[in-house]
């Protein structure tokens, strides 16, 4: 992976710093009412856990789904490009074992865009906001019920954690994906764009009320299973359900991917 | 034992047929050179053979081995250098070698720093690829193509982008390694002087097929052809015109080139000498290799001839 791959990691921190004045200057009226109603005081909660909390959304439909395209995109698109791919594939190395390599690389790529996404966004705002203590938020955000939850400081690290490591295998989906398209695209960035105008296609049609009935069948769907971990109980049949489904998307795509790289021709 | 065996070898990119039928045998410890213009089919030609595109009949045989049922064991001992030379620009050229030739022993590190030496580059290996000209480039490329150990080299183009010094010494770097018979060289190239100065044997494309194979030698020097030099060179050749059946050219250089065709070179002779002239010299004539392509690429589009 090119050096431009590991910008991921810089952008992250300058995200996590918007969010930090974001949360300094806003009042959530709406949300402090609620806290009063419930005899508690907001400021007790913004902290640690909170912070971490609050940045999980936007971290996980968004940053990471860019970060895994772009990535992704440039696997075997990049290399075909600049001629590479060519020089690796003129020795006597397999397609399968290339393939192999570089679905491995990505896998170790997600998984360390997840822990530091989760480690920074916990220790910035143990800095920023002080150490973790009990996580109060909306159940809407993520359409869990109407009103605030109260989750225990442990249970709630715990369940930010699972969310980062539930989006580090469901992540492997997109990145799959994105491997695909850079097989078939001949520029990286075609491979990336591409990538992300399905994932965003496919959330999209999620979010179409006419079209509950296929939401089940979409990939994003299983992808975003991390939020019932904020639910209680946690659904942990629907987790693993949606786990399989994830499981079975990637499968699929690396399948298509890996039968489509066999057959190419290394014209570039 | 042949080091490159190509059967029926066939492309195409939609209607457009790339290589047709192709059948090639190269032994082992010859130089040899794959000409032809532009889109006669060479690169796809040696893409299949390096398993980069896959043909869509026909069998490529490396080493005694097939390269479709045997990828890894066929291209064991194969280097190669095709088109431009590419590596990753932000790592430097000793791991560029080392992540490519997929290798990292003390033995491979000896072998490709003594390779580096020889062709001048060891002193910037330990440089950022994306700083190198495009010679230097080249020339990492032709290291990398003897990494580790290679038996069979197949380079196309090998002295692209090089300067008129660089061209000279990666020739001369070729022709050693020819020379020790130890390692087959594969080349392809436009530049029909290096095929002619380095190669034993040649083959010819023209629109995919093979119009011309076999040594250079032989390829070069037809047989049928004498480079004669007498005193009164214009009375010569209205004197061999008159004995009917030849054809005589004169050259700028004063020479005259004799067609041989109903007399060998010794009647020739006989006769120029009874008939009064000075012969100082007799030689089968020999073309030159740009002379031999031209006329046969030309000559193979004649619709006139037969296909």
């Amino acid at each position: 992976m090119r050096r431009r791959t590991y910008l991921a990691f810089a952008s992250y921190l300058v995200l996590l710093f918007l969010i930090y004045l974001g949360m300094s200057y806003s009042k959530k009226p709406w949300l402090a009412q609620e806290a009063r109603r419930m005899s508690l005081n907001l400021v007790e909660f913004m902290d640690g856990t909170f912070f971490a909390f609050l940045t999980l959304l936007p971290t996980l439909t968004l940053l990471l789904p860019v970060f895994v395209s772009l990535a992704a995109g440039d696997l075997v698109a990049a290399e075909s490009q600049e001629g590479t791919l060519r020089s690796m594939l003129a020795r006597p190395v397999t397609r399968s074992r290339v393939l192999a390599a570089k679905m491995a690389v990505l896998a170790l790529y997600v998984a360390a865009l997840c822990l530091f996404f989760a480690t920074a966004s916990l220790a910035v705002g143990s800095l920023c906001f002080g150490p973790p203590g009990d996580l109060l938020f909306p159940e809407m955000v993520y359409r869990l019920g109407d009103g605030l939850r109260i989750v225990p400081r442990d249970e709630a690290i715990r369940a930010i954690l699972g969310a980062y490591l539930y989006a580090a295998g469901a992540g492997m989906t997109l990145g799959v994906l994105g491997l695909l398209l850079s097989v078939v695209c001949r520029h990286a960035a075609s491979a990336a764009i591409a990538t992300l105008v399905v994932y965003f296609m496919s959330h999209i049609l999620g979010a179409i009320p006419p079209l509950q009935d296929i939401r089940p069948f979409l990939f994003t769907t299983s992808m975003e299973a991390w939020q019932y971990l904020f639910a209680d109980p946690v659904p942990w049949g629907r987790i693993v359900r949606s786990a399989a489904v994830a499981f079975a998307f990637t499968a699929s795509f690396a399948i298509l991917a890996w039968m489509l790289f066999e057959r190419k021709d290394i014209l570039d | 034992m042949n080091a490159v065996e190509l059967f029926s070898l066939t492309k195409r990119f939609g209607r457009r047929v790339a290589v047709e039928a192709l059948d090639l045998r190269v032994a082992e410890g010859q130089v040899f050179g794959l000409l032809g213009r532009n889109g006669a089919g060479k690169s796809t030609t040696i893409k299949m053979m390096l398993g980069l595109v896959h043909p869509d009949a026909g069998v490529v045989r490396l080493m005694e081995r097939d390269l479709a049922a045997e990828h890894d064991r066929a291209l064991e001992h194969v280097g190669a250098l095709v088109e431009r030379p590419a590596f990753y620009p932000y790592l430097t050229g000793r791991k560029n070698l080392e992540l490519l030739a997929r290798c990292g022993h003390s033995a491979f590190r000896q072998r490709m720093e003594s390779l580096a030496e020889r062709l001048g580059i060891a002193d910037r290996l330990g440089d950022r690829v994306g700083t190198y000209s495009q010679g230097m480039r080249q020339k990492l490329g032709l290291v990398l193509s003897l990494l580790p150990d290679s038996r069979l080299v197949i380079l196309d183009e090998p002295t692209n982008g090089l300067d008129p010094h660089g061209i000279r010494e990666v020739r001369r770097f070729l022709q050693e390694l020819g020379r020790t018979g130890d390692v087959t060289l594969f080349l392809s190239s436009h530049w029909l002087a290096e095929v002619e100065q380095i190669g034993t044997h040649l083959a010819v494309l023209e629109l995919g097929r093979v119009i011309a194979c076999g040594g250079l030698k032989d390829l070069l020097h037809p047989g049928g052809e004498v480079e004669v030099r007498v005193d009164r060179p214009g009375e010569a050749a209205k004197f061999l015109e008159g004995l009917g059946g030849h054809r005589v050219k004169s050259a700028s250089d004063g020479s005259l080139r004799v067609s041989l065709e109903e007399m060998d070179a010794s009647e020739l002779n006989a006769r120029l000498v009874a008939a009064g002239y000075r012969v100082q010299e007799l030689r089968p004539r020999r073309a030159t290799l740009e002379e031999y392509f031209l006329n046969l690429t030309e000559s193979s589009l004649d619709p006139n001839l037969p296909n």
